[in-house]
């Protein structure tokens, strides 16, 4: 667990998770489609902007999923355990991520819900780009032991 | 055997996309870990849980792996994602997957998809995780009416 995030129990509603900023850049977006394509550096609308030119877009966009295990990656150090085994995520991409983008994740606690001995703790959630535009939002929870 | 068009007129709710078995080994760990930037020492070493784990993320290609195993998918918008972590997996341990299409329905005039992924424990069969996969299709019918 990162020494810098403060135990989830002693955050409540309207607090903010210090958050962290993660670089989108042409290599990490290379790396994770060698990892998606078995090793392969393959052209496509993710890694090429003359592919994403022809496909409608204005350039390579970086796909969803990929940035979702920063969240996931944040709340893991959050939370622990008790992210790795009942942590949820529920997140929509509303607009698009691009190569040489900086997303902060951030988390500000929503509420906290009992769950059989242990608490749910709700937050909500967002990727933030540079420009401070919100690409990728929805809310997240992990267990916190009692 | 030529695919089907990965389309509206080719899928119905309910339907089992396709499932696999999978076993987790450390060069996947290592190959996502270098692709999401993380060097987390319970990918690697020990953990709360004995002996290193996988990323909880490990598995969110493998829905559209799945679905390109039997269909033929020229790019889709991928709007929403769900993720439930139900336990770690351990390196070295099989899993075995199955994608099952959820729901299908019209928003702005568009056709939409949710599939959902299961990951249960090959031994066990214990829920590992959920993957819940949303995404926008071209409409080619209506939600409900048959193809002529």
């Amino acid at each position: 667990m990162s020494a810098s995030l403060p135990a989830p129990g002693a955050l409540g509603p309207g607090d903010e998770v210090p958050p962290v900023s993660r670089e989108m850049g042409w290599e990490q977006i290379k790396k994770y489609n060698r990892y998606v394509t078995g090793g392969k550096d393959m052209k496509n609308i993710h890694t090429d902007d003359e592919t994403a030119r022809k496909a409608g877009l204005p350039r390579a966009i970086a796909t969803g999923r990929h940035p979702v295990s920063f969240i996931a990656e944040h709340l893991t150090d959050l939370f622990g355990a008790g992210f790795a085994a009942g942590g949820e995520i529920d997140v929509a991409f509303v607009k698009p991520i691009f190569p040489g983008d900086t997303l902060n994740v951030t988390a500000k606690v929503k509420e906290s819900l009992p769950e059989g001995d242990k608490t749910r703790m709700i937050l909500d959630v967002a990727l933030v780009n540079q420009d401070g535009v919100s690409v990728t939002v929805g809310t997240a929870s992990g267990l916190i032991a009692d | 055997m030529l695919k089907p068009e990965f389309k509206w007129e080719s899928i119905r709710v309910g339907q089992v996309v396709g499932e696999r078995d999978l076993t987790v080994t450390p060069e996947m760990v290592a190959a996502h870990c270098e692709g999401v930037g993380t060097d987390r020492d319970w990918y690697t070493g020990d953990s709360p849980f004995g002996g290193p784990i996988a990323p909880p993320m490990i598995f969110m290609n493998d829905v559209l792996q799945i679905i390109d195993e039997s269909f033929q998918r020229f790019g889709t918008i991928h709007a929403k994602s769900g993720y439930r972590f139900h336990r770690p997996v351990h390196v070295g341990e099989t899993v075995h997957e199955k994608v099952v299409f959820k729901d299908l329905y019209v928003k702005r005039e568009k056709g939409w998809m949710v599939c959902e992924m299961e990951v249960r424990g090959k031994e066990e069969g214990d829920l590992i995780a959920t993957y819940l996969h949303t995404s926008v299709l071209s409409l080619t019918r209506k939600h409900g009416e048959e193809t002529k």
